[in-house]
């Protein structure tokens, strides 16, 4: 039988500790008691929800009525509770809308932020301005999913590109090659209440039990409400509330659906079509754009 | 050969001075740690990244370090294969140079993932991703590289650390004896046939690797100055320049601090430093190549970008790293090179201390102006991202005083000098 000197012992015992320090980083057991209590406050959603299975045969995007939409940011703050998407430490989200000079057009938009959008209005709808919102533009020829070295990112069978929060190691690659700027980082730790109060109505509304809470260093971006649409909800949040009507949600391979219809009876516009993602996020307009006082141009 | 042998004595004898020096590059390691566990604890926001910048310093200094490193075994490789006798005492030099450096660069690229405890999932899902991810293709190419290298400078050190065996006789002895396992006298000429063949092989792969390492930007196709062809021979071009420069420094430093005047000779430093000046003239040209087609009728990211450069928040940067971090160093370097009676080794270390200082500052023009493009805040490093660059330069001079004062630097076979 080996005898264990009580040096070699110590030295057993400072590993074992160091090897318990290293977790701690990444685990909440490092943190003082203070900081445990607060998280107990916090939320209770995991950080990992399986999503439900891929629709089949669908190809699901999006339509945006530009000369509609009157920048209220409806669909942002929507999106952001819809979606557990923080608040703090830094303000994310998964909607930018921009207001835009009336002398531009969608298709001058060469990258996102486009040049001369003001995303810190205030006012809206403002005469001589329209209002241009993105979110993920789910491509069909995504160039994130191809530079990902884990396969965290991927393109699904209905048309969706997801993240599986899992999987990301958080090299960024993906937001370098995205040329839309449609990811969002997790630079801090998400500071997620229970409850959170929706600027629009003014009422608390609690967390998402369907979507998960992002950890730190992953990647996330918009889902088309991966949740909702798999789950037989016909459209994501954004649309839902929309009082314009200026987005439309639907299935490309459906001829029922608004979006198929918008699709093949209006002209619609794609931003950098000429880098051949083809984007499933369309730009079309009716003809008008709105103004403050309700007169129309 | 004794103990006394000059080219023994880093590993028998030590300075005074030598203590201060260790101590001071592991308060700034110890600090650069301390960085990084504030860096794990509160996530990459202790950066001044953002989602617009995704990537900075940690980048810059990727790519620096990658950079010179490939002089090094650049220079190995084409003494032993061309038999330049002349430059034989540069040899493990350069070889330790491209191994610390490669490791420094593979720890930055691991700094600054936003979760490195996954990095487990590189090497699980590889196969399926290699055929895409830019970013696997680099790590392939650090790796590779990496692995290459050492085995070059290892198997070549065999024979020099069994005559250190010899001599030594206190704690280095057992670790000597591990490195020597199935050690054998009649190795040698077997070892001269590998390094042969390994010079052979590890030439295509030094500049695949840093073609493949340009190729992360530049196939970028909406990133304005990273996207184009020619961004892999311009990667290249900035490796050699930046790795002779370093070479020259770090050669110039051992020179100076151990009394190798007779070893390393006024003549090797000529030879780097008139290539030096041609690598820095061919990386000029690079520059004017790119400057005129963005500047003339680019896209108009590209173009403000080249402005920003030229005329923006960057040209407080640009023109001194172009006047006085590039084309002065050449010049003076050509007029040594044309007058040889001007060489002064002192001239050309500071002047290659520069450009190494030069090119650092283009890489972080290369990499900052173009995701700058769009952002509501200007980029500035944090002290976390200033500490963890310190430290990665103190762990960078530690791994190499640490092999300098274990490990003879010359082949210890040829005569004695």
């Amino acid at each position: 039988m080996t005898k264990v000197g009580r040096r070699s012992f110590l030295r057993f015992l400072a590993s074992i500790g160091l090897v318990a320090l290293s977790g701690d980083l990444f685990s909440e057991k490092g943190k003082d008691i203070l900081e445990i209590v607060e998280q107990q406050q916090e939320s209770t959603i995991p950080h990992m929800i399986p999503y439900p299975k891929p629709v089949e045969g669908a190809d699901f995007a999006m339509a945006i009525d530009v000369g509609a939409c009157i920048g209220c940011r409806r669909c942002l703050h929507a999106c952001k509770l819809e979606n557990n998407v923080p608040d703090a430490p830094s303000n994310m989200e998964w909607i930018d809308l921009f207001e835009m000079d009336n002398n531009d057009s969608v298709s001058k938009i060469e990258r996102i932020p486009p040049e001369g959008g003001d995303p810190y209005y205030t006012e809206s709808p403002e005469k001589g301005f329209w209002y241009f919102s993105f979110n993920c533009f789910h491509c069909e020829d995504p160039p994130c999913t191809k530079v990902c070295p884990t396969g965290a990112t991927y393109k699904d069978k209905d048309g969706l590109v997801l993240v599986d929060y899992s999987l990301c190691i958080g090299c960024r690659a993906c937001l370098g090659a995205c040329p839309y700027n449609a990811r969002r980082f997790n630079w801090w730790k998400p500071d997620l209440p229970k409850e959170r109060l929706n600027p629009i109505t003014g009422e608390m509304e609690p967390l998402n039990p369907l979507v998960p809470v992002r950890d730190k260093g992953v990647m996330e971006k918009c889902t088309f409400c991966v949740h909702r649409i798999r789950a037989g909800n016909p459209v994501p949040r954004c649309v839902e509330v929309c009082p314009t009507r200026a987005r439309h949600f639907g299935d490309l391979n459906d001829p029922n659906t608004e979006v198929y219809k918008i699709r093949n009876q209006l002209i619609t516009v794609r931003i950098r079509e000429d880098l051949g993602t083809s984007p499933h996020l369309f730009y079309f307009t009716r003809g008008k754009k709105w103004l403050a006082s309700g007169e129309m141009v | 050969m004794t103990v006394e042998d000059k080219r023994l004595r880093p590993i028998f004898f030590t300075d005074a001075s030598f203590y201060p020096y260790i101590g001071a590059l592991l308060v700034i390691l110890i600090w650069g740690i301390y960085a990084y566990i504030v860096q794990l604890r509160i996530g990459l926001s202790g950066t001044g990244m953002n989602d617009i910048t995704i990537w900075s310093v940690y980048i810059v200094n990727f790519i620096f370090f990658s950079g010179i490193s490939l002089a090094g075994i650049g220079i190995a490789a084409a003494v032993r294969i061309m038999h330049m006798k002349n430059y034989e005492p540069l040899v493990r030099i350069a070889e330790v140079l491209t191994v610390v450096s490669l490791s420094m660069a593979g720890l930055s690229v691991v700094i600054d993932l936003g979760r490195p405890d996954r990095s487990y999932l590189l090497i699980q899902n590889y196969f399926e991703r290699i055929g895409t991810s830019t970013m696997m293709w680099d790590i392939t190419a650090v790796a590779t590289y990496l692995i290459l290298s050492a085995t070059f400078l290892y198997v070549g050190l065999r024979a020099d650390i069994k005559e250190c065996a010899i001599r030594c006789s206190d704690w280095r002895r057992p670790l000597y004896n591990t490195l020597l396992f199935w050690y054998d006298e009649e190795e040698t000429p077997t070892v001269h046939r590998l390094a042969r063949i390994l010079s052979i092989t590890i030439l295509p792969v030094m500049i695949m690797f840093h073609t493949v390492l340009a190729w992360i930007f530049g196939v970028g196709s909406t990133r304005p100055l990273w996207f184009g062809a020619v961004a892999g021979p311009y990667f290249v071009s900035a490796a050699i320049a930046s790795g002779i420069g370093a070479i020259i420094v770090i050669a110039a430093l051992l020179r100076w601090i151990y009394n190798w005047e007779n070893i390393l000779s006024d003549d090797i430093f000529r030879g780097l430093g008139n290539f030096l000046s041609v690598s820095i003239l061919v990386y000029m040209y690079f520059m004017l190549a790119e400057a005129t087609t963005s500047i003339y009728a680019a896209p108009s990211g590209e173009t403000q970008v080249i402005n920003e450069w030229l005329f923006g928040s960057f040209s407080y940067i640009y023109w001194p790293m172009l006047i006085l971090g590039m084309a002065m160093p050449a010049t003076i370097l050509i007029i040594q090179a044309l007058r040889p009676g001007y060489i002064n080794v002192k001239v050309t270390a500071s002047l290659a201390a520069i450009v190494v200082a030069a090119f650092w500052i283009k890489r972080y023009i290369i990499i900052v102006p173009t995701l700058s493009l769009g952002a509501y805040l200007p980029y500035f490093p944090t002290w976390i991202e200033v500490s963890i660059t310190l430290a990665t330069f103190a762990l960078f001079f530690l791994m190499y005083t640490g092999f300098v004062k274990l490990f003879p630097l010359f082949e210890l076979e040829s005569e004695e000098i």
